[in-house]
């Protein structure tokens, strides 16, 4: 049985639509940290361990960590966890690779991220660095569960100005994405 | 007081601090679910060492951590910094990889905001 609106001819234009955007990887659904771990794997499997590939690493955990810990989407996992759901979707160009996350956030906190995102957008490399160590040595914000810093280091792991945007989802919540771009060349 | 041994794995790092000679290490990856939780036990060690003990050389030997393990090293750090300045004799070496100039930089980071002997070293 089919979901609906989704038939044989669909797998066919998505199969089309993903390799003209030519995705390297993709993966929706909750993100629990053993399955994070394991898609970690994949991707240093598929794309070799260079210090490019380790650095989309990095993002790529920051950016699954969020989904986890914040997605406004839950999930309960075969273990009882409650997990947050979202996606994280790896493309390539000529040039470079851009790894996007996408998620479901509290309509309350969309924004104060969305201030927080174009803050941070708009610093130089060296605003970014400071920033980042001031906000380190300060109490983790409240709500956090890890140190609030994951958006600093993605923003600043970008080798192109990262992009974002927040639209509605539904009455209570909106939907989060955030767009690292990072250069295959040295 | 006893020696902490940590076996490490994909996400947690492997610690082998020894009480006796002060030499503490931390090696490996981290980027556990929760590292607040997973240093915890870390922070008490050397708390409780601090009180007994007047040295200690401590090496980090990281390929890869998250942004929440990040701020459990510089609590680590902290640790170590008030110990110094307490005028024990502590020293960190931060080991990094030849190639691996992110963790060069992390490292001197790191440094840039403590006074205590710091020495950030490449390995091949």
């Amino acid at each position: 049985m089919s979901p609906p609106h989704f038939d044989i001819h669909d797998i066919f234009d998505f199969y089309q639509r993903i390799s003209n955007a030519r995705v390297l990887m993709t993966f929706k659904g909750a993100f629990s940290q053993e399955l994070l771990v394991q898609i970690g794997e994949l991707v240093k499997l598929q794309q070799g361990n260079n210090s490019k590939v380790q650095k989309m690493f990095a993002v790529f955990v920051e950016m699954a960590q969020n989904i986890l810990h914040y997605s406004a989407e839950k999930e309960i996992c075969s273990d009882g966890k409650e997990v947050g759901v979202g996606m994280i979707i790896i493309r390539e160009n000529e040039k470079s690779f851009a790894i996007t996350s996408a998620n479901a956030i509290e309509k309350e906190k969309a924004e104060e991220i969305e201030r927080y995102c174009s803050q941070l957008i708009a610093m130089t490399p060296e605003e970014l660095k400071a920033f980042h160590q001031k906000k380190r040595l300060e109490e983790p914000p409240k709500g956090s569960k890890g140190a609030g810093l994951g958006l600093i280091e993605m923003i600043r792991k970008s080798d192109e100005k990262a992009e974002f945007l927040i639209t509605q989802l539904d009455e209570r919540r909106s939907f989060f994405i955030l767009n690292i771009i990072i250069h295959k060349s040295l | 007081m006893k020696n902490l041994v940590i076996a490490g794995t994909k996400t947690t790092p492997s610690v082998m601090f020894d009480a006796e000679t002060g030499k503490l290490e931390i090696s490996g990856q981290s980027y556990p679910e929760s590292a607040l939780e997973f240093y915890q036990p870390i922070m008490d060690w050397l708390n409780e060492y601090f009180k007994l003990r007047q040295q200690a050389s401590l090496s980090f030997r990281l390929q890869y951590f998250n942004t929440s393990s990040s701020k459990c090293i510089l609590n680590i750090l902290r640790v170590f910094e008030k110990a110094y300045s307490e005028g024990k004799k502590v020293e960190v070496n931060w080991y990094h990889n030849e190639a691996d100039e992110q963790m060069q930089e992390t490292g001197e980071e790191f440094a840039e905001h403590l006074t205590l002997p710091f020495k950030v070293i490449s390995y091949k």
